[in-house]
C-alpha cells in the first residue's frame, strides 16, 4: 500500500470538502437529525439545539422559580440531563422540544417541591431590577420556530379561558400544586377545583385545536 | 385502526387533567393509575390531556437567557466528558494541533532526507512523501483534524509515530516509523481498547525500512475507546494480546 493512497482515501472518507461546509449545513438540520448528532457527542450539534431551546427552557424557569440565579441553574442542569440522555430520545413519542422542556417542568417541579420543604423565601424576585447583564443573542435569534409559534398559540388559547380555570391550571402547570393545595390557596372547595381543571383543560384542548398552526403573515 | 378501547365504569374523569398536571395527591395518584391501568378509554383521554399540559411549557412570556449560562454549561460539558473522548481533543487550542501538524511535518522531512540519500528509487519515493506530507498538513489544518503522538518501547522503543483521525468518519491512519522487523511467524498486530476489553483492528504491515501504516475504520465510534495498542504477536488472528506490547497511544 502506497502511503499517497493512503492519505487520499482519509482525505476522501474524512470529508474534508464537506467539512467545510458542515456548520451551515448542520445549522439546517431538523432537531432530531441534531439529537442523533449530540448522542453522538457532536458538541456543535449541541450548541445549535442550544441555540433554539434555551430561550424557552429559561423563560420556562423564570415564570416557575421567580428567580433568575435558579432559572440558570435549571437551564444548566436542563441541557446537562439532555447530554447525558440523548440517546434516549424518541421522535416517534413527540417532538425534541416538547421533550427538553418536560425535562426542564420535572426538574422545576422538583425545584418547587424542595423549596417549600425548605424555610420560605420571603422576597420576590423582579426580574426587570435585577443588574443588567450579558445578553444570549444566539439564543434569542435562532429559538426554534417551534418555540416562538407555540408561546403565542398557548397564551392567546390560555387568555380566552375564564379565569378561575385559567388561575387553577396555572397553579397546577407552573407552581406545581396539587388539588389540595390549590383549593387552600384559593379557598375554594376541592370538587370546584378538580372541576375548573377539567373544564380549563377541556377548554383549552379545544382551543388549540382550533387554532392554525401558524400566525397569517 | 385500533378497536374502541375498552372502558371500564366509574371512570375518574374529574382527576385525569390532575394526573395529566402531574398535580394529584398521593391517594389521587394511587386511584388513577389502578384505574388507568384496566381503563383504554381513560388511557387515551390522559395522553391527550398530557399532550396539551406539555404546550404549556413553551407559554411563558420570553426572557433575555444570560451569556454566561452558555459558558457555564461548556465548562461544565468540557468536565463531564470522559478523558477519552476525542471530541475533547477538538476543542483544544488551534495552537496545539499546529504544533502536531509541525511534529508530523518533521516526521516526514526526516524520512524524506533520508530517502535522498540512496538511488534513484528513492527519489520517486520522496516525491510521494512530500505529497504526503501536504496531504497531511492540509487534513491537520481543518478544524477537526487530530493528531497523536505513538511512541514504542521496550524492543521498539526506536519507533516512533502518529495517529491521525478523523471522527467525522471514524477514521484513523497510523504511520510508524523504526519499526524493528518480526521474526517469520510474528506480526504487528494493533489493538483498540475499552477498559479490559480489546478489538483487534488490524495487521500493521512493515517494510524493509520499518515503515508501517495502518488505515482503520472501526465499525463502532472510535471515540468509544480509551486507547490504540500495537503488540507483537505470534499468532495474527488472536483475539485478544497475548504477545509484547510495543506502542500505546491514548486516544484523550
Amino acid at each position: 500500500m502506497h502511503l499517497s493512497e493512503t492519505y487520499r482515501r482519509i482525505v476522501q472518507c474524512g470529508g474534508i470538502v464537506r467539512r467545510a461546509n458542515e456548520t451551515a449545513e448542520l445549522e439546517a438540520c431538523s432537531d432530531e437529525l441534531l439529537v442523533r448528532r449530540v448522542a453522538d457527542g457532536d458538541t456543535r450539534a449541541f450548541e445549535l439545539l442550544y441555540d433554539r431551546y434555551a430561550r424557552p427552557v429559561y423563560s420556562l424557569a423564570c415564570r416557575m422559580l421567580g428567580d433568575p440565579s435558579e432559572a440558570e441553574e435549571l437551564l444548566q442542569e436542563t441541557f446537562l440531563r439532555f447530554w447525558q440522555q440523548a440517546s434516549r430520545f424518541e421522535a416517534r413519542r413527540g417532538s425534541f422540544g416538547s421533550w427538553l422542556m418536560s425535562i426542564a417542568h420535572n426538574l422545576a417541579i422538583d425545584t418547587l417541591r424542595a423549596r417549600r420543604r425548605r424555610p420560605q423565601r420571603a422576597d420576590f424576585v423582579d426580574l426587570t431590577t435585577l443588574p443588567w447583564h450579558e445578553i444570549d443573542q444566539a439564543a434569542s435569534a435562532h429559538e426554534a420556530a417551534e418555540a416562538s409559534e407555540l408561546r403565542d398559540r398557548v397564551r392567546r388559547a390560555m387568555a380566552q379561558l375564564p379565569e378561575p380555570q385559567r388561575l387553577a391550571i396555572e397553579l397546577a402547570y407552573y407552581a406545581g400544586l396539587t388539588h389540595s393545595e390549590i383549593a387552600a390557596v384559593l379557598g375554594e372547595p376541592i370538587g370546584t377545583i378538580k372541576t375548573r381543571l377539567r373544564l380549563g383543560m377541556q377548554k383549552l384542548q379545544q382551543l388549540l385545536r382550533e387554532q392554525p398552526a401558524e400566525r397569517a403573515p | 385502526m385500533t378497536e374502541p378501547a375498552p372502558q371500564v365504569a366509574n371512570c375518574p374523569d374529574d382527576l385525569l387533567p390532575g394526573y395529566a398536571l402531574g398535580v394529584l395527591d398521593p391517594e389521587e395518584l394511587e386511584v388513577v393509575e389502578h384505574h388507568l391501568a384496566r381503563c383504554a378509554r381513560c388511557r387515551a383521554v390522559t395522553a391527550e390531556l398530557r399532550s396539551t399540559a406539555q404546550l404549556l411549557a413553551f407559554a411563558p412570556a420570553p426572557q433575555p437567557v444570560p451569556a454566561r449560562a452558555r459558558r457555564r454549561l461548556r465548562a461544565e460539558l468540557h468536565l463531564r466528558q470522559p478523558a477519552s473522548s476525542l471530541v475533547a481533543w477538538l476543542r483544544r487550542p488551534a495552537w496545539l494541533l499546529a504544533t502536531a501538524a509541525t511534529v508530523l511535518a518533521a516526521f516526514f522531512g526526516w524520512q524524506l532526507l533520508q530517502q535522498q540519500q540512496v538511488a534513484q528509487q528513492r527519489a520517486q519515493l520522496a516525491s510521494q512523501a512530500d505529497s504526503q506530507r501536504r496531504a497531511v498538513v492540509q487534513l491537520l489544518a481543518q478544524r477537526d483534524g487530530l493528531l497523536i503522538r505513538l511512541q514504542g518501547h521496550g524492543a521498539a522503543r526506536d519507533a516512533h509515530g502518529a495517529i491521525i483521525l478523523d471522527p467525522s468518519s471514524n477514521t484513523a491512519l497510523i504511520a510508524v516509523e523504526g519499526l524493528p522487523r518480526p521474526a517469520p511467524g510474528q506480526a504487528y498486530v494493533v489493538w483498540l481498547v475499552r477498559g479490559e476489553d480489546y478489538r483487534q483492528a488490524g495487521i500493521l504491515p512493515i517494510d524493509e525500512n520499518g515503515h508501517a501504516e495502518l488505515f482503520l475504520s472501526p465499525r463502532e465510534p472510535l471515540r468509544l475507546y480509551d486507547a490504540l495498542a500495537i503488540t507483537l504477536e505470534t499468532n495474527a488472528q488472536a483475539t485478544s494480546p497475548n504477545g509484547q506490547p510495543v506502542a500505546v497511544a491514548w486516544l484523550d
